[in-house]
């Protein structure tokens, strides 16, 4: 049975049992991550934002800190840092994997920079060696955005245990999504793992009911989504090995117009393939192309974050930032789903060879 | 202290539970949550939609704006009254700490003001000495069982120019001159808490108001991809909207139950005063509507009378054990002990016992026989 059909069944067995939020399979969930990615602590919280707002105050992020961010991502990376209190200071991305680019992180860095915030965007996880490397050197703690990275590894090591502290999240879109809003926080440092536990639950901590430590927030995850996902993370193996499957017949297919296209790099090291993402400088005209004949494709972020007007009062630089800029202009997200068929992937490919040989 | 029943005689009455309603409403829930997978969106989507039009047929609230929880609301209401950074919002000490806490979200200061003896919501009297030339609302809170003295709050916000928030998270029901708690000023909250008269299966709540402003800002800050100033949004479950559609059917019907067992209550726990005071309900005038959602009681002994209850299966909740102003996380305001006395003597006396639709006389007979039992030990 799927997990969506079993839902039914767990709503109905919370309601019986009268279990509600962080219970038992809350605990169980955590532990289950917990091991398969290799933390010393995973903390169920409410979403994916909420895991990386709590993971900047349980790092001690505040105000008068920097915290440097890719220039191209969500926007909710960014304002997370700016509701922590501290200014998000932009780098530019790798041209190619569109993550963050290491070999600009030094020349945003000041006095106050205290963290170093990549995310693992699409495919591709951020160059966790380097990053952590350059953290190291100058003491600056490291945040993981693997919000939908679960399942990604580099070198061995899971997204969101390179840093000091990494957020995922279980939004509907994600491959593992619930059944409503979930994330996680993972941490391989146990004393940040405690500090999250009081600030999910209104800085208390646990087993004292209404004795505050801290000002903490409300992010708990359900005992539903906990069992739901428990179901899930079964499946995930599988889910990463469809997504493989999908991504390779991409690649295959695609190898015709190859050198009309930015494709995400093959390999299977750092890479998890949430979204298959090409880029071209004829993004727009493909995407009409695509949609002519019913093919759904996707421009997640249009604009680069330090173009946004949310961000006008960050602190700037001159230069500009250029393959943020490309990417916001030329990436486009290929359909990608569980299930999808040898037909249904030839088709797009066809469709987008199509556009570029006429 | 040695258990005045036998192990047979232990009944076990838990601090909440609406597991037989749960069963009853469930071929009705069912065929909603059927929906919900049917359509595969499981967050405010469909669900919520009817959930907040029925919320908002309910309370005559003219916006009903569904998010991840109660204290999620309170934040984004704060902000989309433009509380901030600089401003300070006078609170009662005496409530969960979410009310305060929310006001720091919002990146503004709690002031602390004491509680009236009586209700437990805030001393309206004690407001004026706290307005400084930075303030700029005040939080009411609606606890327990009825609402603050809102045409004194009004007398006052009035001549200061001072905004209204309610914190009406426990207060669906409730009603003052016929208008629903959290519409008395700019805006209120709902919490649906399990736990809560109106209770979901998880975490959700939502933002009532009357004001289209207020209202627009809020769906902004909800939603996690329109309003870049704020993190992440907050959104409500599909499937906690469906539980709540199904319940918010037999509300009046269980705010009515709840309404006969305080009353039975009242009876039972009558011959333990004053050892024992029941919850009293303060009319300052006739036209407003009282909701038990919680029952609670002062008793000098609540630190050895909680784990005696608990030790013949009675399940209670202190609200609450420590007022906000000596919260460690509030340190840094620099209150003291001794700052607010009818708070602080409220925390060492008052505890909350079973009060819930599904509970039977019989069980309310128990809860007050053991306590009963409990100071004849203590007077042995």
């Amino acid at each position: 049975m799927s997990p969506d059909t079993r839902l039914l069944e767990i709503i109905h067995r919370s309601g019986r049992l009268q279990k509600f939020i962080l219970g038992a399979g809350v605990g169980l969930f955590e532990d289950r991550l917990k091991a398969r990615l290799g933390a010393k602590d995973a903390v169920a919280v409410a979403s994916g934002a909420g895991a990386l707002a709590i993971a900047l105050t349980a790092a001690g992020i505040g105000p008068g800190d920097e915290v440097i961010v890719p220039a191209f991502c969500s926007a909710m990376v960014a304002a997370t840092v700016i509701h922590a209190g501290a200014s998000p200071v932009f780098v530019d991305v790798d041209i190619r994997t569109m993550v963050m680019d290491p070999r600009r992180i030094e020349d945003r860095m000041t006095s106050r920079t205290r963290a170093l915030l990549p995310v693992h965007l699409f495919s591709c996880m951020a160059d966790m060696p380097a990053i952590v490397e350059i953290a190291q050197r100058y003491g600056l703690t490291v945040i993981e955005d693997a919000c939908s990275q679960l399942g990604a590894q580099t070198r061995g090591i899971s997204a969101g245990l390179w840093g000091d502290i990494g957020a995922f999240s279980f939004s509907r879109g994600t491959l593992m999504g619930a059944c409503g809003e979930a994330g996680m926080i993972v941490t391989r440092r146990p004393e940040l793992g405690m500090r999250c536990r009081m600030l999910r639950n209104h800085g208390q901590q646990e087993g004292l009911r209404f004795i505050h430590k801290c000002i903490g927030v409300n992010s708990r995850m359900d005992e539903i989504q906990a069992l739901y996902l428990i179901q899930k993370l079964d499946e995930l193996d599988s889910i990463l090995a469809e997504r493989i499957r999908i991504a390779e017949s991409y690649h295959r297919l695609l190898a015709p117009v190859e050198d009309q296209l930015i494709l995400p790099p093959w390999r299977s090291d750092g890479r998890c393939y949430h979204e298959f993402v090409l880029q071209t400088a004829e993004r727009d005209g493909l995407r009409s192309h695509l949609a002519q004949r019913g093919i759904r494709s996707q421009v997640h972020y249009p604009v680069p974050l330090p173009h946004q007007e949310a961000f006008a009062s960050c602190l700037q630089h001159e230069d500009p930032f250029e393959n943020a800029e490309a990417a916001s202009r030329h990436h486009l997200a290929l359909p990608m789903s569980t299930g999808m068929m040898d037909a249904e992937i030839k088709t797009v490919a066809d469709a987008i060879i199509e556009y570029f040989h006429s | 202290m040695t258990s005045a029943l036998t192990q047979a005689q232990i009944r076990e009455v838990p601090f909440f539970s609406c597991a037989r309603s749960f069963e009853r409403q469930w071929p009705q829930l069912e065929s909603r949550l059927k929906e919900v997978v049917e359509r595969e969106k499981y967050s405010q989507d469909i669900m919520v939609d009817r959930f907040e039009s029925e919320i908002r047929a309910y309370t005559s609230a003219s916006y009903a704006i569904g998010v991840g929880n109660g204290t999620d609301a309170l934040i984004l209401l704060l902000k989309a009254a433009g509380i901030g950074p600089g401003d300070e919002v006078i609170v009662p000490c005496f409530t969960f700490v979410a009310s305060a806490t929310s006001i720091v979200h919002a990146g503004a200061t709690p002031v602390f003001v004491d509680i009236d003896r009586a209700t437990y919501t805030l001393d309206v009297e004690q407001v004026s000495a706290r307005i400084t030339e930075r303030t700029r609302a005040v939080m009411p809170v609606h606890l327990f069982a009825q609402m603050a003295d809102m045409a004194a709050l009004r007398e006052i916000t009035r001549k200061t120019d001072l905004q209204i928030i309610e914190d009406s998270a426990e207060a669906i029901g409730m009603r003052y001159a016929g208008t629903h708690a959290g519409l008395l000023g700019i805006g209120g909250v709902l919490s649906f808490f399990p736990t809560k008269t109106l209770g979901a299966l998880g975490d959700a709540g939502m933002v009532l108001t009357n004001n289209p402003r207020i209202a627009e800002r809020v769906i902004a800050l909800r939603d996690p991809v329109l309003d870049n100033a704020v993190y992440g949004g907050s959104r409500m479950d599909e499937i906690q909207a469906a539980i709540l559609l199904t319940r918010l059917a037999g509300l009046d019907a269980d705010i009515a139950r709840r309404a006969e067992l305080a009353s039975h209550y009242d009876a039972r726990l009558a011959g333990l005063y004053p050892q024992v005071r029941t919850p009293a309900i303060v009319r300052r005038r006739d036209d407003i509507t009282a909701v038990y959602y919680v029952y609670e009681i002062e008793s000098e002994r609540k630190k050895e009378l909680i784990p005696y209850l608990a030790a013949h299966g009675v399940g209670t909740e202190e609200y609450y054990p420590l007022p906000l102003h000596l919260q460690t996380c509030f340190a840094h305001l620099g209150y003291r002990p001794g700052d607010f006395p009818n708070a602080e003597s409220a925390c060492r006396r008052t505890l909350a016992l079973p009060l819930y639709p599904d509970m039977t006389e019989e069980d309310v007979d128990y809860v007050c026989g053991v306590i009963a039992s409990f100071y004849r030990s203590v007077h042995a």
